[in-house]
């Protein structure tokens, strides 16, 4: 049976978004996009194999190449999330910048 | 005469008598706020806070390079498929140039704190560039046809992009 390619990147990405959608919205076009072209190489290397244009090892090999992609994707997205929270974090300190100076009578922040 | 020096741990010593905050804290070691402070403020005063390495430039252009490398070769292997030149035993050179290459990267990325994720990025490039190469060792005489070069072409764009999409997040110092 072939692969739905468009249910099977939903299902990575919700998968994925229950967790980034909360720490890094931005990324939610970058890794919709990535898990759809993932989700159509996977579908690739399936009918490949079906069709017996691909021995089993070289299906496995290309299977791995996927997860390793995925990988990166949830990486980069992590990456970003932490920028997000550094971005954050310089912004309420420049936010509270002449509250805090003041308050202590030199410049701290 | 010879005045008599006696030596530095055999003077009479004061007697301190041993109270409780003289055993809690040594001397000198009291809390002091002015202290506190100042090492707080050369903490924060010494710029924005940082959670990630900054961007850096030789990486994202590396990758770039590799990613062009792999694209080329790829294509090129394609239209060579089949014929002598495309076997892996005519190609194995290749492989070990954009090894040296990956771990060049790999080194600079670990050389710099605060950046294990760009190093990990960098780590499953390796590993991809490692699965194309024993596919096409796998393949034998066969070369990398279309059908083997596509996804593995795609998998490997991937592993860049997630390179060089953090590298340009990390330059804009906001999200992509």
């Amino acid at each position: 049976m072939a692969i739905d390619t468009e249910a099977l990147a939903k299902t990575m990405f919700q998968a994925a978004w229950t967790v980034l959608k909360e720490k890094a919205p931005e990324v939610e076009d970058y890794a919709q996009g990535e898990f759809k072209k993932i989700a159509v190489t996977i579908a690739t290397i399936e009918g490949a194999r079906l069709r017996g244009q691909i021995a089993p090892e070289q299906a496995a090999l290309l299977l791995d190449m996927q997860k390793s992609a995925t990988r990166s994707v949830l990486l980069s997205s992590s990456g970003i999330e932490l920028l997000a929270a550094e971005a954050a974090l310089n912004a309420a300190l420049n936010a509270g910048r002449t509250a805090i100076n003041s308050a202590l009578g030199f410049a701290l922040v | 005469m010879t005045p008599i020096v006696q030596p530095a741990d055999s003077r009479p010593q004061p007697v301190r008598s041993i109270t409780k905050d003289s055993c809690a804290r040594p001397r000198g070691a009291r809390f002091q706020p002015a202290l506190w402070i100042f090492v707080m403020a050369a903490f924060v005063a010494c710029g924005p806070v940082r959670l990630v390495s900054p961007y850096d430039e030789a990486l994202d252009k590396g990758t770039s390079e590799i990613h062009t490398r792999v694209v080329a070769f790829l294509e090129k292997m394609t239209s060579l498929a089949g014929k002598p030149e495309g076997a892996y035993s005519a190609n194995v050179a290749f492989y070990s140039d954009l090894k040296a290459s990956i771990a060049t990267l790999k080194l600079r990325a670990a050389a710099q704190g605060k950046n294990e994720i760009t190093v990990a990025l960098v780590g499953e490039l390796a590993t991809n560039i490692e699965n194309l190469r024993k596919l096409h060792e796998s393949s034998k005489d066969a070369g990398l046809p279309s059908i083997l070069a596509s996804p593995a072409l795609s998998a490997i764009e991937v592993n860049c992009a997630a390179i060089v999409k953090f590298e340009v997040a990390k330059r804009r110092g906001i999200q992509e």
